[in-house]
Order: structure tokens, then C-alpha cells, then sequence
């Protein structure tokens, strides 16, 4: 006998969970179809070198990779952003632009399983591809947001924060690409300690030290008012201008309570280049969904197309709406069973089927 | 609203609790005699963990913050923001090996190609030796490391050291010091956001 079992990180889906999962996705599709994206899917797997093209060190390191017979590096998507940007330079680089397109489906990482993040798990995202106004960048957020309340979830926030303000920053204190990479990994792991310490190292100013310090750590209502003052070059400047014309969209929109600007959000993806966002439940302790404007990525791929979008993590959003106690599906109709007993009894059932 | 702070049983949780009554934080339920790892004190609540789990519960939000040793997170690894040092309960990695056996030490990992070292912490001692460029075979142990040069277990062991009071009594001498570690202030990566002004107060109120 062969010990029935699955590698750790994996899971099966039973039909109660498989149930509201796919409402989840009914209701998520609907959302993103109602903005004119339109729904597209991509191999599970494909050459490695593209799918990591611009993910950065992190994710990198977490794809599964392996050889076909012809000796070519091939690996699982970690992610749905990287294979989007490859089709749409391999088959729309023409245009015209801009083009939406959406998805639902499964990536693969070898991380240590993590909440509602297993190795394989379940992503419903958006790709506004080939605009590069406040508008599409508040297009996506706004997106973000009503997806998010059609499924039912009530207590959520978006956090907004812009790249190129902290990137500016940085510039003011190095123009070593290394160390300004490693700046952002402390802040985007949040680690103060170690940002202090190492910024106290740096021969650079004690202004532009503290602007950075000070910029991460801003939070309240008032984020974008005490940023005016920190801004201190162009590069910061743009990017605050940016966001300040994000939330006046957002505003119109009237979701300006489900918001929260925070500028030490850079994400831990390389290719993100201006906005990024991250949703956050209080019942999961993970960000929920994720996402940002990344005009380089399609340039690797021989297009020049600035693009924005996010990926909603749906075993964790399913999480946070269970956490809520949101209803989220009835039962299943087809719940009777009959018994194949007699010749007599299946003519009648067959009779019964016909009959509708 | 209120916090829910994991704090590290053992030696860290007298200053910890110290530096919370110096801040003037209601820590009454802490200083009871009792065996209950949930406690509720005035707007806090704490929970009391192995120094390793901290980490843990701050990473999945079952606190929203926590108080652990810069050891316990740098082996954990976990996805939390470290908001301060607090200070307290400083210490230091070490590699140490017996006194007598140093020269025989380096002769065999000529011949061999790699140290065993025992320790209980197996991420840090990998990064470490790999910083160094040094190849070792971890053992992991989960306490009395001094114990496994003196039997032949280890060569070296790769260890956490204060005072170094430990070392001496069992022979062995310290061969190289690496990462410093203290009591860092770690925060739940959503509660971060969600919380972030009551944190803020959280923080401004601490006398470190």
C-alpha cells in the first residue's frame, strides 16, 4: 500500500471550500469584466528566464524550476504579472492601447507556507498595459476597491504609497544602485533598526537621513501634507503630485475612507516603478492583495508600454471574509442522491431529468 | 481599540516588563504569580511565548506586537517590521572550540573540507560560515552546546554569549564574534498599517 498523501505547502480543495471560492471568482470576474478587462490565461509554466526577468532576488529564489527533454529551463509562474507583460509584447505590441486584460489563477512559490499562502496558491488580478496618467493608476486602486466590497468584505483598507518618493530620497544620499537597493529591501521589510544603523554608516547628510527616516514613518490623515516639506527634490516632488491626483479620483469616487497613504511601501517586486498599493484586513495578517504601476517591465520584452495593476491573494481574501462571518454562498442545489437499485427506478429518474 | 503585545518568556521578560512600568504602562497582571499566557492589563493585553514563537504570533496577527531577541529573529526569518531596539538583554554570537584542540580543529578541516559545529541556531551558523566562506556540518542541538566539543559531538560550537562565563568553565575559548543582538520591537505587518497611530503612541510612550 502507498501512504496516501500531498507534499507539505499543498493542499486539495473539498467542495464547501471549493464552493465559495469559486464565488469569490464569479463575483471577482463580474467586477473586472464590468471595467472592460477582459479575462485571459497563460501557461502554468515557461521559460525561466522571462518569468524572472524584472521579479527581483525574492520571488526569484522561490520559483520552481526544472528541465525539459530538450535540456530548456522552464519554470512554474510565481506570479501573473511577468506572463501578461510577455503576451501582450509578443502579441498586441502594436496596440491599441490601452489594453485590459484580467485573470484568476494559480501560482507557485517553494516559500515557506505562509497564512493563506501556501505553495500553491490562487490569484485574481488586473493589467491596465499602456497608460501612463493618474488615471489609470486610479483606475486600478478604484478596481481594487469595489472588487473588494462586491465580495462582501467590510472592514478593509488600501495603503498607497509612490516608489519614486522614497527612490528620490535616496538618490539625495547615494547614487550606488547596490546600496540604494538595499536601502529599499530595510524599508520594505520595515526594518528601522537596521535602516538606522545603516544610514549612520552612509557619509551623506543628516537632512536627507532624516527626510528618509521621517517619510517611512508618516502615517495619519495628513500623510501627503507632512510629505510637501520632505520632498526635497524633482524626482519626490512628481511622485508626490502623482498621488495627490490618485486620491482627488479616489475621493470622486467616494472611497477615500477605505484609503491610507504610506510612503514606506516600495514592495518586494522589482519591476514596480511609480504607485504601488497593498490591501490589508485585520484578519489576516498579511496584506490581502497587492499591486502598482511598472513601465519597465514590458520594455524587457522589446515594448515600450507603461502599465499598471494587482493581484488579490484569494485563499487570503476568503480568509478575511470568513474571519468577517460574510456570507458568501448558498448550498448547492443538486443535493440529491439517488441510489441506481432497480431498471425500473432509473427509467423514472431519466423521465424526471428529460422532463426539465 | 487596543494592543495585543507577545512578549519572550525567560530572560528577557524581567527588563521587558521593567521598561514597560518605566513607561508607565499598567503591567500589574505581569507581575502576579501565575501560570495564564493571556493576560489583560488595563489597554494591553500580552501573551506570554517561547522567546523562538514571538515572531510567529506577530507574523500571522495573533499579536500585533511583539518584544523578542534579535537571535530569535534573525533565525526565525519570519515577514514582521522591526520598529526598535530596545536596548536590553545584549549578547553576541561566538565560535568557540576547545582550548586545547584549536590546531587540531584547523588540521582536520584541511583534511576534511568542512567544521562540525553544534548549535542551536542553524540558519544564522549556515549564514554565517557562508559569509566567511567556510564550509561546516550543522548539528543542531537544543541547549548544552558546550557540551559537544568536550565528547567529540562538534569541533566548534556557534553560540549566543554574554558574559562568556560559560566558556571558561568549560574550556573553551572564543575563536571569533559575529552578530550582535538585543530586544527589538517588532510589529505585525497589517496592525502596522491598521494600528499605525496607536503603535505610534505605543512607541512614543517607551523610555528606552
Amino acid at each position: 500500500m502507498k501512504q496516501p498523501t500531498v507534499p507539505s505547502g499543498l493542499k486539495d480543495i473539498l467542495p464547501k471550500e471549493e464552493r465559495e471560492l469559486s464565488k469569490i471568482k464569479e463575483i471577482t470576474k463580474k467586477a473586472f469584466k464590468s471595467w472592460g478587462y477582459l479575462s485571459i490565461k497563460t501557461p502554468a509554466f515557461e521559460y525561466y528566464d522571462l518569468l524572472t526577468a524584472q521579479t527581483g532576488d525574492f520571488i526569484t529564489g522561490e520559483v520552481f524550476k526544472f528541465f525539459d527533454s530538450d535540456g530548456a529551463l522552464l519554470a512554474l509562474r510565481p506570479e501573473m504579472t511577468t506572463p501578461i507583460a510577455r503576451l501582450v509584447a509578443q502579441r498586441y505590441s502594436q496596440g491599441p492601447t490601452p489594453i485590459r486584460l484580467s485573470y484568476v489563477a494559480d501560482v507557485f512559490r517553494q516559500e515557506k507556507p505562509r497564512q493563506g499562502q501556501q505553495r500553491q496558491f490562487l490569484q485574481a488580478g488586473i493589467e491596465l498595459i499602456g497608460s501612463s496618467s493618474g488615471f489609470s493608476d486610479a483606475e486600478t486602486i478604484i478596481i481594487l476597491i469595489e472588487t473588494l466590497k462586491k465580495v462582501g468584505l467590510r472592514d478593509f483598507r488600501v495603503g498607497i504609497g509612490q516608489i519614486d518618493f522614497v527612490n528620490g530620497l535616496i538618490e539625495q544620499l547615494t547614487k550606488d544602485v547596490e546600496v540604494a537597493k538595499e536601502i529599499r529591501k530595510l524599508i520594505a521589510r520595515k526594518n528601522l533598526v537596521g535602516l538606522s544603523v545603516f544610514l549612520k554608516r552612509m557619509k551623506a547628510s543628516k537632512k536627507s537621513k532624516d527626510a528618509l527616516l521621517k517619510a517611512i514613518t508618516l502615517n495619519g490623515k495628513y500623510v501627503l501634507t507632512q510629505a510637501k516639506e520632505l520632498a526635497g527634490n524633482i524626482k519626490s516632488q512628481a511622485a508626490l503630485n502623482n498621488l495627490i491626483k490618485i486620491k482627488s479620483l479616489i475621493q470622486s469616487y467616494g472611497y477615500l475612507e477605505n484609503v491610507v497613504f504610506d510612503l514606506s511601501i516600495v514592495r518586494d517586486f522589482d519591476y514596480y516603478t511609480g504607485v504601488v498599493f497593498e490591501a490589508y484586513s485585520p484578519q489576516v495578517g498579511l496584506p490581502i492583495a497587492g499591486g502598482g504601476r511598472y513601465d519597465g517591465l514590458l520594455k524587457t520584452f522589446g515594448v515600450d508600454m507603461p502599465s499598471a495593476g494587482f493581484a488579490i491573494g484569494l485563499e487570503r481574501l476568503h480568509i478575511a471574509l470568513a474571519g468577517q462571518k460574510v456570507k458568501i454562498s448558498t448550498k448547492d442545489k443538486s443535493s440529491v442522491r439517488v441510489g441506481m437499485s432497480s431498471k425500473a427506478l432509473l427509467e423514472d429518474i431519466l423521465k424526471l431529468r428529460r422532463a426539465k | 481599540m487596543s494592543l495585543k503585545i507577545a512578549l519572550s518568556k525567560g530572560v528577557l521578560l524581567k527588563p521587558t516588563i521593567e521598561l514597560l512600568k518605566k513607561s508607565e504602562f499598567d503591567v500589574s497582571a505581569l507581575e502576579e504569580e501565575s501560570r495564564r499566557l493571556y493576560l489583560k492589563s488595563g489597554t494591553l493585553s500580552f501573551i506570554l511565548a517561547r522567546p523562538s514563537d514571538v515572531a510567529t504570533y506577530v507574523e500571522y496577527g495573533a499579536a500585533d506586537l511583539g518584544i523578542a531577541g534579535k537571535d530569535a529573529l534573525m533565525e526565525e526569518s519570519r515577514e514582521v517590521f522591526e520598529l526598535a531596539d530596545l536596548g536590553f538583554g545584549w549578547c553576541q554570537f561566538i565560535l568557540a572550540g576547545l582550548s586545547k584542540s584549536v590546531e587540531n580543529t584547523k588540521k582536520s578541516y584541511d583534511q576534511l573540507g568542512q567544521y562540525r559545529v553544534a548549535t542551536k541556531y542553524p540558519s544564522i551558523t549556515s549564514m554565517y560560515f557562508s559569509a566567511k566562506g567556510l564550509q561546516a556540518e550543522i548539528i543542531k542541538l537544543r541547549g548544552s552546546i558546550e557540551l559537544a566539543p568536550i565528547v567529540g559531538l562538534a569541533d566548534q560550537i556557534y553560540d549566543l554569549s554574554s558574559t562568556g562565563k560559560t566558556l571558561k568553565e568549560n574550556n573553551l575559548v572564543v575563536l571569533d564574534k559575529s552578530y550582535e543582538c538585543s530586544a527589538r520591537l517588532i510589529a505585525n505587518y497589517v496592525s502596522n498599517k491598521l494600528k499605525a497611530e496607536e503603535i505610534e503612541k505605543f512607541i512614543k510612550r517607551l523610555k528606552i
